[in-house]
C-alpha cells in the first residue's frame, strides 16, 4: 500500500511537468486574423504570384524573341555600344550587318553615331541580357517620353470662369495641382458612364491624367477624368422671405 | 497486488491528467477572450502614392507601396507589327486601370478575380506606354513599359 501510494502521488506531480513541457500557444498566435489581416495576405500572395510570373517569362524567354530598348548614347565603339536611359545602362553588341537609320529615315552608318545621341536599338537578346542589335534609329529621347500622369485627388475648388480645377490628391494633402479642363475634357464614371465638365463638383474623388502645360509651369491639362463618386450635393433651397 | 498496482498507476495518470489538463484548459480559454479584446488591426500600409512635380513641371510618382501588377501582354521592350495590340494583365480586384499612349490614354476596370483586358493603339515607332493602377481603397501604382511598333524585317 505504502508503494502504490507511492506511485500514485508520483503520477500525479509527473503529469503536471509533463504537460508545461508542451508549449503553450502564445495568444497572438492563436487570435483569429482581422479581415485587414487577410486584405494584407491576399495583397502578399498576389505580389509573390507577380514575381513568379515574371521569373517564369525571364526564364521563359528565348532568344528568337525581338527586343527593343532606347536609351543615349554613353559610350560607342567597333564592336559595341552603351546606351543608357532612366539610370540603367544597356549593352549593344553591332557587327556589319547592323543597319543604322538617323533621324531623316535615310542609311547611315556607325561613325555616325555620338555620345549623347538618343537611339531605339532592335534586335535579339542574348542570354547574358546584350543587345544582338540589326537596326539602329536615331531619335530624339524628348519626343518619345511619356510625360502624362495619373493622380487621384479631390476637387478642392472650381473656377468657371478660367475653366480649372484645384486638386488635392487624397494621399498627400500638402499636394495641389491647378488642372485645365475644356470641352475636349472627357469625363466618365468608374463603369465608363458618360459625363460632361459641368457635373463635375468640389468634394469630388477623380482620377485625373494630366498633361504639363509647355507655357506655365506647375499647370496641367486633363484629357481625361474618371469619376470616383458622382453624388453631387443638393442645391440648397432659397431660403422664403 | 500486481492488479492493485496497476489500479494506482492508472488512477494516478487520470488524476493528475485530469486536474492539470483542466487547469491549462481554464486558462487557455481566459487567455483567448483577452487576446480578442486586445487584437489591434494590422495597421494599413502607409502609401505615399502621389505624384510629385518636378522643377520642370513634369510629374514623378513616388511608389512606396507596390500594388501587385502583371501584365501578360504587350512585354516589355517587345516589338510588334501591329498597331492595335491587346492590354492584359491582372491586379487588385475592382481596381482602376490607366494606361497612356503617345496618342490616347485608356482606362478599364479589372473584374473581381483582378483580371483586365482592354485594346489600345501604338504610333510607329516607339510607344512608352503608362500604366497606373488605383485600387479601391484609392492607393495607386504607376510602372511604364516600352513597346515599339515597326514592320521593318530583322
Amino acid at each position: 500500500m505504502p508503494l502504490i501510494a507511492l506511485i500514485f502521488s508520483l503520477l500525479a506531480t509527473i503529469t503536471p511537468s509533463v504537460l508545461a513541457a508542451t508549449p503553450t500557444p502564445t495568444a497572438a498566435a492563436t487570435a483569429e486574423p482581422t479581415s485587414t489581416n487577410l486584405e494584407e495576405i491576399q495583397r502578399i500572395r498576389q505580389a509573390v504570384q507577380q514575381k513568379v510570373k515574371e521569373k517564369i517569362r525571364e526564364i521563359a524567354s528565348t532568344e528568337d524573341t525581338k527586343k527593343a530598348i532606347v536609351g543615349d548614347v554613353v559610350q560607342v565603339n567597333a564592336n559595341n555600344i552603351t546606351i543608357s536611359f532612366e539610370d540603367k545602362q544597356r549593352q549593344l553588341i553591332v557587327n556589319d550587318d547592323t543597319v543604322y537609320i538617323n533621324e531623316k529615315r535615310v542609311k547611315t552608318t556607325l561613325d555616325k553615331i555620338k555620345v549623347g545621341q538618343g537611339i531605339l536599338a532592335m534586335g535579339y537578346l542574348n542570354a547574358d541580357g546584350v543587345l544582338d542589335t540589326r537596326r539602329i534609329v536615331f531619335l530624339n529621347l524628348a519626343d518619345v517620353t511619356n510625360q502624362q500622369s495619373t493622380v487621384v485627388a479631390k476637387i478642392a475648388d472650381i473656377s468657371t470662369s478660367s475653366s480649372v480645377l484645384l486638386l488635392i490628391p487624397v494621399k498627400d494633402k500638402d499636394q495641389q495641382y491647378q488642372v485645365k479642363i475644356d470641352t475636349k475634357t472627357s469625363v466618365t464614371t468608374k463603369k465608363k458612364d458618360k459625363l460632361t465638365t459641368d457635373d463635375l463638383y468640389t468634394s469630388q474623388k477623380i482620377v485625373a491624367i494630366l498633361e504639363p502645360d509647355p507655357k506655365v509651369a506647375k499647370t496641367y491639362y486633363a484629357p481625361d477624368i474618371v469619376a470616383l463618386e458622382n453624388n453631387p450635393p443638393e442645391a440648397s433651397p432659397t431660403p422664403a422671405e | 497486488m500486481v492488479k492493485e498496482l496497476i489500479l494506482a498507476i492508472a488512477l494516478g495518470a487520470i488524476l493528475g491528467f485530469g486536474v492539470t489538463g483542466s487547469y491549462y484548459f481554464m486558462k487557455h480559454n481566459k487567455n483567448s477572450v483577452n487576446s480578442a479584446d486586445q487584437a489591434t488591426p494590422t495597421p494599413a500600409a502607409q502609401v505615399d502614392n502621389q505624384a510629385t512635380p518636378t522643377p520642370e513641371g513634369n510629374l514623378s510618382v513616388q511608389n512606396v507601396d507596390e500594388l501587385p501588377l502583371f501584365i501578360d501582354t504587350p512585354i516589355n521592350e517587345s516589338v510588334v507589327d501591329q498597331a492595335k495590340i491587346d492590354f492584359q494583365g491582372s491586379t487588385v480586384p475592382n481596381s482602376l486601370i490607366v494606361i497612356t499612349t503617345p496618342i490616347n490614354s485608356y482606362t478599364t476596370t479589372a473584374d473581381t478575380s483582378g483580371n483586365f483586358d482592354t485594346e489600345i493603339d501604338l504610333e510607329a515607332g516607339v510607344n512608352i506606354i503608362d500604366v497606373t493602377i488605383v485600387d479601391p481603397q484609392d492607393n495607386q501604382t504607376n510602372t511604364q513599359i516600352l513597346v515599339t511598333y515597326s514592320t521593318a524585317d530583322f
